[in-house]
């Protein structure tokens, strides 16, 4: 169904190839998981495969790409959505339309269908896709999920043999990303749709995978075939092989591996409750904020001590960002919020900056400088700040291991890159405390590591940090309280590993694996988390 | 489409004050029936501040007119200041404000992909622009609140128009960021895809290609406009033929055609001939000229109903 033959490809401007000498042939009716760092080229791979990559970005192009005996040299995206559909993460920047059975009707219409054929499709299609209940609505008041279903709908409207996913579950909590991707993988057997969907987080798609294709740095295939062939492979993996690798244990997890693993996880000890700091450096009472539409924050309260991370958790739409853009001052909000007993909620947002720094979800809106060392140094220059002592600019790029790109433009960098630039950014001002709305967004395993281990010398320098994430891998692995937001209400509160355990729909896969709260993630399998490390 | 054409032309054909009022007040009153929304303090100011600029910079620059308000006894800058000077500013002005008034109603009754839609078949790269120009706006309008925001964070406190400098490049380049998505949207879902002959292709942009020297010869010899017109007609017939041959694309909920549509098309396209006609026999009637010395704006009366006729869409019964 897909041919690619050596196929290299860079992008207008771009000094090298985005995708270099890849070949590989996927059958009828496969799935194919695409995997790779930030910046691997795993976007431009399915690009190539929809045929964006060339006609709609330019560059330079070598080799062959054939899909469904379409030759994309010759077919353009257009010819190609017939035989391709595809939805992208974020689909709500990517609708065309307003309600949801026009957005269905779209491509039919595009492609000149008479009017009986695309009502009879359009209904189809929705009632397929169980979609009923929504066909009627505004697409901008769909939940995340709900708007992820729709994205598919519509490229499955003109029923393709190729379905291509750019991470359709990156911006998913946890239950609404499982209930998509049961979904699609019902959708596809179903049909007998060639998919190829590309993710970070492996472990909620290995299982659908008949094959990966690993790409590597510099936009090789570094791996292809069989999921068991290629994953022991990579250098990262869903969280029970790197928990494997981390007890010594072979990656390739055999019935005997998976029982010995268990074994081993069972009998590694809780790690005991840090000594919370001594003093509470956030502090907020009462915070509350109502939207014009009828969602409304209320009523929260919490305190986040010295040297403490605390996650935010809840599914799309719970409140986690409005709470975080009101302890910014990004929303005027009621309630009390004080910083080492100082109130804060009379300040501006530029009057709470230098004490507290924040992040939001996507970085990319928030650099705006030429070079990722004028990012740092416009923060100094807002601030009124003079470079030198702690406030060193070029410390803080290797800091954050930025100097290879200091003088690059930073929306040009990877995800990966782009969130140490925007942090950096802010952490120049030397802040007290550090929101993280969604930091794992589009991150590679690597990247989220690298984060975890900056927030932990945070926490060693006395920072209080609040991390606002459906990530629930990362929430146990950085955090050591958690608050579940549930409709803009504290629904609850408490120890993270516990947190978790106690909700089904947000247990960590070590969780789930051993039925029991503790390990919770990876980083808990450490010598120095204070575990008995009494083997089996 | 057709109201917004009609008004469109009407206001960059007429320069006469009065008149141009009439259509910025008939595109206001269309707005608040499609809103139930009074008209803004905000939008009030923008079409002020639209005004005072070209006025500003022609009371300041230009030095015709014989009733001189001001003098200086300083070389280049000392003037003469001239009333002359200042009221063609404001028409001017005026106009320019009159005119984005009709297309701020246009972009609020018609949706990017309502204008897709319409587009001929043939012509579906022009369709992606107009739709990634068309989401241009409201996306600048979003990315300047994200800009905006993130200097905020790192502790810029706003200076009002003194921050536009460091603004303007991140609020274009994110823009055009989203405007591209879009675009790799309607890629993906097949826009384009229709059937058209590649003949059918060339002949829809030779129409497109007439229509734009059309406007040129207009612009450039306007005393010739036999020249402009014959070029605009050869333009439209060839892109009627491309629709007539390819045929208008199906639609999944089809738009009703009523009568009250019938009215308003047939009325606003009697107001543009008719102005069209006037500034072919009488352009006096529509243009007025400041130079050499002020006088009041013409006023007539038959002129001034036919151009209200403009905000029939707005009393009409019926929805919109």
């Amino acid at each position: 169904m897909i041919e690619i033959d050596r196929l290299t490809y860079t992008y207008p401007r771009a000094d090298r190839p985005a995708l270099s000498g890849i070949t590989l042939r996927v059958q009828e009716g496969e799935t194919v998981l695409v995997t790779g760092r930030s910046g691997s080229g795993k976007s431009t791979l399915l690009g190539a495969v929809n045929g964006l990559v060339p006609h709609f970005y330019g560059g330079r192009f070598s080799g062959r790409v054939v899909v469904g005996g379409r030759n994309t040299r010759v077919h353009r995206a257009h010819d190609l959505a017939g035989i391709v559909g595809t939805a992208f993460q974020e689909p709500a920047t990517r609708f065309i339309t307003r309600q949801v059975a026009d957005e269905l009707a779209f491509g039919l219409e595009a492609a000149g269908l008479s009017g009986d054929e695309i009502g009879r499709r359009v209904r189809a299609t929705i009632e397929r896709l169980d979609l009923g209940r929504l066909i009627d609505r505004p697409l901008d008041q769909l939940s995340g999920g709900e708007q992820q279903r729709v994205a598919v709908a519509a490229a499955l409207a003109r029923e393709p043999r190729v379905l291509v996913l750019d991470e359709p579950t990156s911006q998913l909590d946890t239950e609404s990303a499982q209930g998509v991707l049961d979904w699609l993988s019902d959708l596809c057997h179903q049909d007998g749709l060639t998919t190829l969907i590309s993710e970070h987080r492996l472990g909620r798609l290995l299982p659908e995978a008949d094959r990966v294709a690993a790409l590597g740095e510099r936009g090789e295939l570094e791996a292809w075939g069989a999921p068991e062939e290629v994953i022991p492979r990579l250098a990262y993996g869903p969280p029970l092989i790197e928990a494997a690798r981390r007890l010594g244990l072979p990656s390739v997890l055999s019935d005997d591996t998976l029982a010995l693993l268990r074994n081993r996880l069972l009998a590694w000890a809780p790690r005991p409750l840090e000594a919370s700091g001594a003093e509470t450096r956030l502090a907020c009472r009462g915070v509350g904020f109502a939207f014009p539409a009828g969602f409304e924050l209320c009523d929260i309260g919490l305190e986040v001590r010295s040297g403490e991370a605390v996650a935010i958790l809840g599914g799309n739409g719970s409140g986690k960002t409005t709470l975080l853009r009101c302890l910014m001052g990004l929303l005027t909000h009621r309630g009390e919020i004080a910083v080492d007993g100082a109130p804060f909620h009379q300040r501006p947002v530029a009057g709470r900056a230098q004490a507290m720094a924040y992040v939001p979800q996507w970085p990319s809106a928030f650099l705006f400088a030429d070079t990722v060392r004028d990012e740092v140094l416009t923060t100094l220059q807002y601030h009124g700040l003079e470079p030198g002592g702690a406030l060193d600019p070029e410390a803080m790029l290797r800091a954050f291991g930025l100097m290879p790109v200091a003088d690059r433009y930073p929306r040009d960098l990877s995800a990966g890159e782009r969130q140490r630039t925007a942090l950096a950014a802010v952490m120049i001002a030397a802040p007290k405390v550090v929101l993280l709305d969604e930091p794992t967004l589009g991150m590679d395993s690597e990247s989220q590591a690298q984060l975890a281990r900056r927030i932990r010398t945070w926490k060693q320098a006395g920072l209080s940090v609040v991390v606002a994430t459906h990530d629930v891998e990362f929430a146990s692995a950085v955090a050591e309280r958690a608050i579940v937001l549930h409709n803009g209400r504290m629904a609850a509160e408490g120890p993270t590993a516990e947190i978790l355990f106690e909700r089904p729909a947000l247990q960590t896969a070590l969780q789930h694996f051993t039925g029991r709260p503790w390990p919770a993630c990876v980083q808990d399998l450490t010598t120095d988390a204070g575990g008995d490390h009494a083997d089996d | 489409m057709v109201w917004a054409g009609s008004a469109g032309g009407i206001a960059l054909l007429v320069r006469n004050p009065w008149y141009l009022l009439l259509i910025a007040a008939a595109a206001m009153m269309i707005r608040w029936r499609a809103t139930g929304q009074r008209p803004s303090a905000g939008m009030l100011r923008l079409f002020a501040g639209l005004m005072v600029f070209p006025t500003l910079l022609n009371f300041l620059f230009s030095r015709a007119g014989e009733t001189v308000l001001l003098e200086f006894p300083v070389r280049f800058i000392g003037g003469p200041y001239t009333l002359e000077a200042l009221l063609f500013g404001a028409a001017a002005g005026l106009q320019l404000a009159s005119l984005l008034l009709v297309m701020m109603t246009f972009s609020l009754l018609l949706s990017p992909t309502d204008l897709l839609r319409r587009i001929p078949a043939g012509l579906a790269p022009a369709g992606i622009t107009a739709s990634i120009a068309m989401n241009f706006a409201p996306q600048a309008r979003r990315s300047f609140d994200a800009v905006r925001e993130a200097q905020q964070v790192r502790g810029h406190a706003p200076r009002g128009f003194r921050d536009l400098r460091g603004i303007v490049t991140p609020l274009v380049i994110l823009s055009l960021e989203s405007a591209l998505t879009v675009g790799e949207g309607l890629a993906t879902r097949g826009w384009g895809d229709a059937a058209v002959s590649e003949a059918g292709r060339r002949m829809a942009w030779a129409g497109v290609g007439l229509f734009a020297l059309g406007a040129i010869a207009w612009s450039l010899a306007p005393t010739r406009g036999w020249i402009a017109a014959i070029l605009v007609g050869v333009g439209a017939t060839l892109l009627l033929a491309v629709l007539a041959r390819s045929g208008s694309r199906s639609r999944y909920r089809p738009e009703v055609w009523r009568r009250r549509d019938s009215i308003i098309v047939g009325v606003t396209l009697g107001v543009l001939s008719l102005t069209a006609i006037l500034v072919a026999l009488a352009p006096s009637l529509l243009v007025y000229e400041p130079y050499p010395q002020a006088a009041w704006p013409t006023f007539s009366w038959p002129v001034a109903l036919a151009v209200s006729l403009l905000a029939l869409p707005a009393v009409l019964p019926g929805h919109d």
